[in-house]
């Protein structure tokens, strides 16, 4: 009898990781507009790829932070209204996608298909990003010009304060 | 709710801001001003970013985790203790009480290192570490020296080096190298590969409902972006916050849901033989009407079964009425394993909540049970009264002459020396040597720190190992005709009176098998100290019984009990697994220790022998047969010496796992 040793974790490779990381390339390549964007973009998505290769959670959610900080950056810069959703909502999905990943090598072996859980997790988190930044679109759109910072931002503190109250 | 009170703060700020704009869109122009505002609030967003993942990520940690199920329970190595408790001490003032404690205990072991290989006596041993001449190591010296500290008052530099030299040192004394065990000396304890099995939070049928986190400070993207937008005067950013709401919305949207669950487990061999591997098979099936849109469970594999083809754990999504199966192979060890639940985890389609389940199945057990050899160790003169076949230091009737007395008033008249009698005119009576029946109690240490291992990453505790010995010395005893009982030296209760017969032997066996006090996982009572089991222990045990203890003797209490044990009367006979290692100093000096501690019941009158674990009971069994057989070997070594069972009718057992220990009986 010989006394087993228990399985070594092995790095798996998951969808989650590939949709995160392109998620974040979008939101990278989304905010290019000026060079301090395309750094900041940069440097989140690198982020990403260190917490997705190096099982790092916290790399992972400071990647995400820094894609969502390039956005903000490249609307200061004169990016599209695209540009702004793109980047944004995909820098959200990476982080989001990237710690579903993390968690189901924290929970299961490499060795357990997980390819449909991780797909509707995708297909979920993608649709309310569609729908999210769709009707922000929209709603952007519609408001007469020069009022729409106001608009918005009464939209956004209204939801948020629901949101709390709830 | 600090932070809680703060978004909302922010969210009325923005409300009121959005209405100001609205009303009057040019109310801010973006001169120098804003700009040095946007300078101060990107700093604020950065700040922002650090609360966001702060917030983003702990909640979500290893505490939401499955349990790691398949892995056998971590034991400590000897030494490591000493080793940790060494590293964390500092070199301040603050810590110079845990130095000193340190210092003391390794005093203790240099003390007796002296008194037992260089004869010195204690006060001698004591001269010689004060003045630093135990050793031509200064370093090591130093530990105990006063010049030890340099420099301000408290402060003491270097400390981890000279506990290891002067472990070093002590070992190197009794002969202790790295050598010894083809031990590399890397100085570093090595680590277990896996944290403990994290146990279930929950008992059998309870269920919770916890929060993740993990979307918390999403809706705090929504704020800063809104915030950003406004100074830099691009409504643009605003609409990169929505992706805060949006997922903020999404993450409160629904709840895990908590579905019918039906659960099947089957398993291939419920009586496999050590090292066999028992394939377990695990169906879960979904008996609600809605979509497990992510399904985690994890089967609880019972302690000492490791996993060594498939995994326990799996996850997936689950339409109604679909199942989910997976398969998974153990390797078996001793012990009467049960399989009687399961862990379950559904998450709701955001990740945002987790519902927790313990699910209780119906019971499938796994019972290996060993085959060990009988294997008899020299006993002492301590009998009962009874006539037996064990050859005592008694006389009466019998066969074998003994000597002859004085005649008393009483002696049998057949006893009389005629022939005596006949030469000298002197009544005599003549004595024969009477076998008698002893009675032997097996005493297995089974206290939490027998839970100590050579190799962190076996897993395989000295408990076991003692265990194996105890059974394989109760079946040799048992064959020589003692009365053997049981006893477990732990918190969890057991004991077996003295008796013989097949049917007692099966239930000792049977004990050593299946009782819960030699399980796989250590007691947890704390609070019971070990005076107290002792105390338990010496209640029951008849006055008249000798007593076999296996012990790994890792600490102190088992050298304690051998000697209250001889003081009041019984003979005892040691047996101890040896599961110290000498790769690193702290371990090398561990395995000193446990050295002297053997040695100091062995002058205190116990026999001692040293138990070999063999990690292949075939190729012991192979080995006795060998011994049996007068076969091949021609040096069986320290791990092969026979031994003939006292009054055992002159039949040969082998004793291939049971050595003579260097120091010989005393």
């Amino acid at each position: 009898m010989s006394f087993a040793r228990p399985p070594a974790a092995d790095a798996t490779f998951r969808v989650s990781y590939v949709l995160a990381l392109l998620a974040g390339l979008g939101a990278a390549a989304a905010a290019a507009v000026s060079p301090l964007a395309l750094v900041a973009g940069a440097i989140g998505w690198l982020a990403l790829l260190t917490g997705v290769v190096w099982q790092v959670r916290g790399a992972v959610v400071f990647g995400g932070g820094v894609c969502f900080t390039a956005a903000l950056v490249a609307s200061a810069g004169g990016a599209g209204v695209w540009a702004v959703l793109v980047g944004g909502f995909g820098a959200v999905l990476a982080a989001d996608l990237g710690l579903f990943g993390l968690g189901l090598d924290r929970d299961v072996d490499g060795s357990v298909a997980t390819t449909r859980v991780e797909l509707l997790h995708a297909v979920a988190s993608g649709s309310v990003a569609v729908a999210t930044a769709g009707g922000g679109y929209v709603l952007y759109r519609s408001v007469p010009a020069g009022g729409s910072t106001g608009v918005v931002a009464l939209l956004l503190g209204g939801v948020v304060l629901v949101t709390l109250l709830r | 709710m600090r932070g809680r009170r703060l978004i909302l703060a922010a969210g009325v700020l923005a409300v009121a801001v959005g209405l100001a704009l609205t009303l009057a869109p040019g109310l801010v122009s973006f001169d120098l001003a804003t700009a040095l505002s946007v300078v101060v609030w990107l700093v604020a967003l950065g700040g922002a970013a650090v609360a966001v993942y702060g917030r983003f990520d702990a909640p979500d940690a290893v505490e939401s985790a499955l349990p790691r199920a398949g892995e056998r329970p971590t034991y400590g190595v000897p030494g490591d203790d000493l080793a940790a408790t060494v590293a964390t001490a500092g070199a301040g003032e603050r810590d110079a009480t845990a130095r000193d404690q340190i210092r003391d205990r390794v005093r203790e072991t240099a003390v007796a290192t002296l008194e037992r290989f260089q004869g010195a006596s204690p006060r001698a041993a004591g001269t010689r570490i004060d003045d630093g001449t135990w050793t031509d190591d200064e370093r090591a010296a130093s530990l105990f020296t006063d010049d030890r500290r340099s420099g301000r008052e408290g402060v003491e530099t270097d400390f981890a080096d000279r506990v290891e030299r002067a472990a070093d040192a002590l070992a190197g004394l009794a002969g202790i190298s790295a050598d010894e065990a083809g031990g590399a000396d890397d100085g570093v304890p090595s680590p277990s590969t896996a944290g403990p099995p994290a146990t279930p939070r929950l008992g059998r049928g309870e269920s919770r409902l916890d929060r993740t986190g993990r979307w918390r400070g999403v809706s705090g993207l929504a704020l800063a972006a809104t915030a950003a937008g406004i100074l830099l005067g691009q409504s643009v950013a605003i609409l990169a916050g929505l992706a805060g709401v949006g997922f903020a919305a999404y993450a409160r949207a629904w709840t895990a849901p908590d579905p019918a669950l039906a659960v099947e487990r089957t398993v291939s061999e419920t009586d496999p033989a050590p090292g066999e591997r028992v394939r377990v098979t695990l169906t879960v099936t979904n008996e609600s009407d809605r979509l497990l849109p992510d399904l985690r469970f994890c089967d609880d594999v019972p302690a000492g079964l490791a996993v060594v083809e498939g995994t326990p754990r799996h996850t997936t999504a689950l339409r109604p009425g679909k199942r989910a199966r997976i398969a998974y192979e153990c390797e078996a060890v001793r012990g009467r394993h049960a399989f009687d639940s399961l862990t379950i985890a559904t998450r709701d389609v955001s990740g945002a909540s987790v519902r927790w389940r313990r699910v209780r199945t119906d019971e499938s057990v796994v019972t290996c049970r060993p085959q060990y050899d009988a294997l008899a160790p020299e006993l002492g003169d301590l009998a009962t009264r009874l006539t037996g076949r064990q050859d005592v230091a008694a006389t009466g009737e019998g066969v074998a002459f003994h000597s002859v007395r004085e005649y008393r008033r009483g002696d049998p008249v057949a006893s009389v020396d005629w022939n005596r009698l006949a030469k000298a005119g002197d009544l005599a009576t003549r004595r024969f040597d009477q076998p008698r029946t002893v009675r032997v109690v097996v005493v297995v240490d089974a206290r939490e720190p027998a839970y100590a291992t050579r190799d962190a990453e076996e897993r395989r505790p000295a408990v076991d190992a003692s265990v194996s010995a105890a059974a394989a010395l109760a079946g040799g005893l048992l064959d020589a005709g003692s009365h053997v009982g049981l006893a477990a030296l732990s918190p969890r209760d057991c004991w077996l009176d003295p008796a013989a017969g097949a049917t007692h032997r099966r239930r000792i066996r049977d004990r050593l098998t299946t009782d819960r006090a030699f399980g796989w996982l250590p007691p947890r009572d704390r609070d019971e100290t070990a005076d107290a089991q002792f105390a338990d222990l010496f209640t029951r045990l008849p006055n008249d019984a000798q007593v076999v203890c296996c012990s790994p003797f890792v600490d102190d209490a088992p050298a304690d009990l051998v000697r209250q044990l001889l003081a009041r009367g019984h003979d005892v006979h040691v047996t101890s697994p040896d599961v110290t290692g000498t790769e690193t100093p702290a371990r090398r000096l561990a395995t000193l220790d446990r050295r002297l501690r053997l040695d100091a019941v062995r002058r205190a009158g116990a026999t001692v022998r040293e138990w070999r674990p063999s990690a292949d009971p075939q190729a012991a069994r192979t080995a006795a047969a060998d011994l049996r057989t007068g076969g091949s070997r021609s040096d069986p070594g320290p791990a092969g010496r026979s031994a003939s069972a006292p009054g055992g009718g002159g039949s040969s057992r082998s004793d291939a796992d049971l050595a003579a220990d260097g120091g010989g009986d005393a």
